[in-house]
């Protein structure tokens, strides 16, 4: 008889689960640069400006992204920084991950009339 | 069964990587690697490596054994290293607790393992411990011969968890140079406590000093980039 993993145990954090956030996320924590402008993340992860705006909106409402905005020569400038608490979210959601494969793999190796 | 395993290997692979650059270039990581203190404890103790151990040298050559060393001096050299590593201990608790409070709600214990690529990198205050119990236990037991050898090892065992302590970081070529001299070190303290002691020390010393360098000239933060939320 097989039964539902029990997945509440995995810290899946909600807003960094959707796959644009975490990409995102994922670039500007593994990024030398402290920060991130608004055109380098646009081309770099080829999404459009205003699907980027609207991700990178629910990231800092969430605290995870720091946004400035200034103007430089009559131009708008924006850059982005991921928060530290914005890289430990983002490292519990890998940490989890991390662990639900080991679980798979756990379950994977067990004879199948031992498998839950 | 076999590639699916591949497979499971393969992303777990690169869930690790992707955790240690994040480690890496982690605002807490970040502020504790840049922080002044930081560098200041660098120096300090590569200084204090390479000076101490010479010293230590220098009188037992002179008063041939460690117990015709006059009894002040030997209450000054121990005072000093007991407040050195004191002193060491309370800064880097200091810097780790101000890096920590980048994100409030994580835990001490929590942000220190998560800092850490290698577990082993925490058994490093139990190594000092442990070299400033047996020198003790053994000056008091009358083993002053065995003083030497014990700091030389403790001095050792530092290298190693320091080495990979610092390999976290992106600094790991000097992470593998002290992980290299750690077992340089290894026969000399076999056959030559005193030789070994100075060498395992002046490279620890140098190194520590080659790393505030690093830091500090050739790879200075921005004031910004300490100045994280």
């Amino acid at each position: 008889m097989t039964s539902e993993p029990d997945f509440s145990r995995y810290e899946f954090n909600k807003i960094i689960h959707e796959p644009a956030r975490l990409l995102i996320l994922t670039f500007l924590a593994s990024s030398q640069e402290k920060e991130c402008s608004f055109t380098e993340l646009r081309d770099e992860l080829q999404m459009t400006a205003g699907n980027l705006s609207i991700q990178l909106k629910n990231l800092q409402e969430a605290g995870f992204v720091k946004i400035q905005k200034w103007f430089e020569a009559g131009k708008s400038m924006t850059t982005i920084a991921i928060t530290a608490n914005g890289a430990d979210t983002l490292f519990n959601y890998f940490e989890a991950m991390e662990k639900l494969i080991m679980t798979v793999k756990r379950e994977q190796s067990k004879p199948v009339f031992e498998r839950k | 069964m076999e590639k699916k395993d591949l497979n499971l290997n393969e992303l777990l692979e690169n869930i690790r990587q992707i955790k240690g650059v994040i480690r890496q270039n982690s605002p807490i990581t970040r502020r504790m690697f840049y922080s002044p203190l930081v560098q200041l404890l660098f120096f300090i103790t590569g200084v204090t490596s390479l000076f101490l151990p010479f010293v230590y040298y220098v009188l037992i050559r002179r008063h041939v054994k460690y117990e015709a060393i006059p009894f002040e001096i030997r209450l000054v050299l121990i005072v000093g290293v007991i407040i050195g590593i004191l002193m060491v201990s309370i800064g880097k608790y200091m810097i780790f607790n101000r890096a920590r409070q980048l994100v409030p709600h994580a835990s001490f214990l929590k942000t220190l393992f998560r800092m850490h690529s290698r577990q082993a990198m925490l058994l490093y205050p139990g190594f000092v411990v442990a070299m400033l119990f047996f020198t003790f236990f053994f000056i008091m037991t009358g083993n002053s011969h065995l003083v030497v050898p014990t700091m030389a090892i403790g001095i050792g065992f530092c290298f190693c968890t320091i080495g990979s302590f610092i390999s976290l970081t992106e600094l790991y070529l000097l992470g593998n140079y002290f992980w290299l001299t750690g077992v340089i070190a290894v026969p000399f303290i076999i056959n030559a406590p005193l030789t070994s002691l100075l060498w395992t020390s002046g490279i620890f010393g140098a190194g520590m000093l080659a790393f505030y360098l690093y830091i500090t000239i050739f790879h200075r933060m921005d004031k910004e980039q300490s100045d994280d939320q």
